[in-house]
């Protein structure tokens, strides 16, 4: 929590030098790295930690019957910070309330920049009575905040009460093209007593539409209002460009700064009371308005457009030189002038042809209102008595069409030089006066030669790499393989003993089913193979060859004579009178030790 | 005769000789044109010689189209020069020289084209110019010999047996240095892919993938250009100074679409 804080504070810092920065102020994206750590450090931190001091007030607190107020609640933290706000609120029956603008601003106090965060609420009664929004709780940083209650009163037969304070927001025109510049106005009007407060945090709401930065003007002059009267206001004027088309929404909303200018400057003219003391921070908004958008036609497109939109003059083209040497350079300047529109406009693209070759430099910033184009030109030829035109072409939203404005060709005497002259208007007839005699174009080749089936490079292909590596892959499994045979040959014992284990765990299964079947003497003779084959790698020898005295030689000393023990006698025995007797013996109950030869050949072959 | 078992007859040398056989009729398999192929090679040299330098780049086109051969494209960009359509000469020439590096016609006629029109050339990054040194195919080759002359040495003795000798590990380090010489060609060869060229004189290189978008500025024919992104018809191409979309079919893919 204390780096996202930290981090904050010095973007807000940031932000506010930002905003203080005078107009020919250099930009932040042309700062030397050491100097923008530099005014990071002395940025003024952000005063976190403080007291929330919640408060809420109704502007104006007395209203007429119908009229607007504007419920006000203010935070002071970061907007952010406000981890919980009431989807709901408190509103007591037939007080009409809805959301309005939220904004955070920032003040400086003892050295730190203190944010203050502020939601709206417009709010309208037609009864006439005291109406009490109570007081309710929101989280801040996940700590529960109390916001007091407030209070707002609604008089009949008072005609004269203030409804709220709010900005208004004047278009220069409301149908407009998608590209299009256009002026935009917002005004806060002094009341009768001719106080205008300052505004500052000033921006405009809605989507589809960027606002120009650069070309912001504020200033203090007499408008007058819609009853006639004449009074002073506070006017910030921008440019706004729509960039989607269909109907475009957009408000305005700002804070009360009292005598704060902000950032900026500020023309004054006329009588105005500007408010002393500390400033109250009331974040005022505008009623939306929307500015009809539409698309530049396709129809009636001239050559050399290239998105300008607006109106445009165009001074005479001016050479550096009247007459120029071919392979030398000659310079073309143009100046173009338009209003708000020019910092929007494109550089003319040169045409390329045979007799000359152009370069552009980096188009300059638009100086007021008129920004100038400068190209270089090289004559390849001196068969060539003017320079190219260059096409250009702009929509005029007035007139609804677009307008050619190109560059013409000017008259310049080449003479002839060094550098490549008088190539042809065909490339191939160029190629006969080509500029060096070593180069020429090659002859045609007698037969398509070398062929592939596509231009595609193997590379290009997943099998490619399989086809790789997969012989590979191969052959790394063949080494391993034979690998591990050099290893069985040299301990041979594994071998043996893995044999060992598939026999015997066959011989197992035949018991099993010998069991199930009750056939006593399969069970018996397949006991005492299985027994055989797990014992003999031990030796080693061959399974047949062992009696019951070998195998009791692998059991431990103390099983000999246990259970174990005696399941292997048991089986031995009868197995021999089998073989040397003929005769069945005990093998009849033998099927009842079925879970001690289980137990058994587990033992066993866990010792394989 | 009749005790020849079957193990005999069929011994490794009998399957090695059989896998031998059958490459070198693979190779001497004809190599595929159908006769149409030919013929269009035929006409567009025709036409060519006639003058009639349109109908010989579309005979040349068909030829290249069915059969990429590097003589067709030589003919083909030597007819669309004459035509007066640099950027799909540049372009012609271009994959002339990525079907077979080594020929000097169509190397000669870039030179001469860039240096008439003052067009710049690609920029090639070091393992790129490294990959222009051969055909992609013989890469590709040199890397399997490689790989395998590699796994072989270190593996063939150890699964029959053999002690390893010193040029066994001579063999080895020397397959193991082509091998990893080949790689960077072969990542070469991935990003020359992606190399192309303007088709059209004055092409507007547009901001957004859209019809109606704005021009970021114009671009002639012949520039080269590197296609970074695809989105729909558009191409996302990354030139040396600038950068912005063009409709797939204005800029020519070396290494086709």
């Amino acid at each position: 929590m204390n780096h996202r804080r930290t981090w904050t504070g010095w973007l807000a810092g940031l932000a506010a030098l930002a905003a203080a920065a005078p107009a020919g102020a250099q930009s932040f994206d042309t700062m030397p790295p050491e100097q923008l750590m530099q005014l990071m450090l002395a940025a003024p931190r952000l005063a976190v930690g403080l007291p929330v001091n919640p408060t809420a007030a109704f502007d104006p607190p007395v209203i007429a019957p119908g009229g607007k107020a504007v419920y006000r609640v203010w935070l002071h933290t970061l907007d952010e910070a406000i981890t919980r706000w009431p989807d709901k609120m408190p509103v007591p029956p037939r007080l009409e309330f809805t959301r309005g603008a939220e904004g955070m601003a920032m003040s400086m106090a003892g050295g730190k920049m203190e944010p203050l965060t502020v939601i709206n609420y417009h709010a309208t009664a037609t009864q006439p009575g005291e109406y009490v929004i109570p007081a309710y709780e929101v989280e801040v940083y996940g700590k529960p905040i109390t916001i007091p209650e407030a209070r707002l009163q609604v008089q009949a037969g008072n005609p004269a009460l203030p409804s709220a304070r709010e900005l208004l927001l004047e278009p220069a025109k409301t149908n407009v093209y998608v590209g299009e510049s256009v002026r935009i106005r917002v005004l806060n009007l002094a009341g009768d007593n001719r106080v205008v407060p300052m505004m500052s945090e000033l921006h405009l709401n809605g989507d589809g539409f960027i606002t120009g930065k650069a070309d912001v003007r504020q200033q203090i002059t007499p408008v007058r209002r819609p009853d006639g009267q004449e009074v002073p206001a506070f006017i910030y004027d921008t440019s706004l460009t729509p960039f989607a088309r269909g109907p475009l929404k957009i408000s305005a909303q700002g804070f009360t700064s009292g005598n704060s200018f902000g950032g900026g400057q500020v023309v004054i003219r006329g009588g105005v009371t500007i408010p002393g003391g500390p400033p109250e921070y009331a974040l005022l908004e505008s009623e939306p308005c929307t500015l009809n958008v539409k698309p530049v036609p396709l129809e009636g497109r001239l050559p050399g457009f290239n998105g300008a939109i607006g109106k445009f003059t165009r001074d005479n083209p001016q050479l550096s030189a009247g007459g120029v040497t071919a392979g030398n350079p000659v310079k073309l300047s143009v100046t173009f002038h338009s209003g708000d529109a020019i910092a929007h406009l494109a550089m003319p693209a040169a045409p390329a042809t045979p007799a000359w070759a152009s370069y552009v430099t980096t188009p300059p910033a638009p100086s007021g209102n008129s920004v100038t184009f400068t190209y270089t030109l090289i004559p390849q030829t001196d068969q060539t008595a003017a320079t190219p035109e260059i096409p250009f072409s702009y929509f005029d939203p007035d007139l609804g069409r677009y307008v050619d404005l190109s560059i013409p060709a000017q008259p310049v005497k080449v003479l002839p030089g060094a550098g490549p002259a008088n190539p042809p208007a065909s490339a191939g007839a160029r190629a006969a006066a080509a500029p060096e005699k070593k180069l020429s174009l090659s002859a045609l080749a007698p037969g398509p030669g070398r062929t592939a089936a596509t231009l595609r490079p193997l590379q290009e292909r997943g099998w490619f790499y399989g086809v790789e590596l997969g012989p590979l892959a191969a052959l790394f499994g063949w080494w391993l393989a034979g690998r591990r045979q050099q290893y069985l040959e040299q301990h041979p014992e594994l071998m043996r003993r893995r044999q060992a284990r598939r026999a015997m765990r066959r011989e197992w299964r035949n018991v099993r089913q010998a069991a199930q079947a009750g056939d006593a003497r399969g069970f018996a003779m397949s006991a005492v193979r299985a027994i055989r084959l797990a014992c003999a790698p031990h030796f080693p020898a061959e399974p047949r060859a062992l009696v019951c005295g070998d195998i009791l030689q692998q059991l431990p000393v103390a099983e000999r004579t246990g259970e174990n023990g005696e399941v292997v006698c048991r089986l031995f025995r009868a197995v021999d009178a089998l073989d040397f007797a003929g005769t069945p013996g005990e093998v009849a109950d033998l099927l009842a030790w079925q879970p001690q030869l289980d137990r058994l050949l587990a033992r066993l072959e866990a010792q394989l | 005769m009749s005790m020849i078992s079957t193990r005999q007859r069929f011994s490794p040398r009998f399957w090695a000789g059989l896998a031998f056989i059958l490459m070198l009729a693979a190779q001497t398999v004809p190599a595929g044109e159908p006769p149409p192929v030919e013929q269009q090679f035929q006409a567009g040299i025709a036409a060519y010689r006639a003058d009639d330098f349109s109908r010989a780049a579309a005979a040349f086109q068909a030829s290249a189209d069915a059969k990429p051969a590097a003589g067709t494209f030589l003919n083909l960009g030597n007819a669309e020069w004459q035509r007066g359509r640099p950027g799909p000469a540049i372009l012609a020439w271009e994959q002339a020289l990525w079907l077979w590096p080594a020929g000097p016609a169509a190397a000669n006629n870039l030179r001469y084209a860039r240096a008439l029109g003052q067009i710049e050339a690609p920029e090639l990054a070091w393992y790129e110019v490294v990959s222009a040194w051969l055909p992609s195919g013989w890469w590709a080759v040199l890397t399997a010999c490689s790989l395998w002359l590699v796994a072989d040495l270190l593996l063939l003795p150890g699964i029959f047996r053999r002690r390893r000798t010193g040029w066994h590990q001579a063999l080895a380090t020397l397959g193991l240095t082509l091998l990893l010489l080949s790689l960077p060609a072969h990542i070469g060869w991935h990003t020359r892919s992606r190399i192309g060229f303007v088709l059209e004189p004055d092409t507007p290189l547009r901001l957004t993938p859209t019809e109606t978008a704005q021009e970021v500025t114009r671009v002639g024919a012949g520039e080269p250009g590197r296609c970074e992104r695809i989105f729909g018809n558009y191409c996302y191409i990354r030139f040396r100074n600038t950068a912005g979309w063009l409709p797939r079919e204005e800029f020519g893919l070396v290494a086709g679409r």
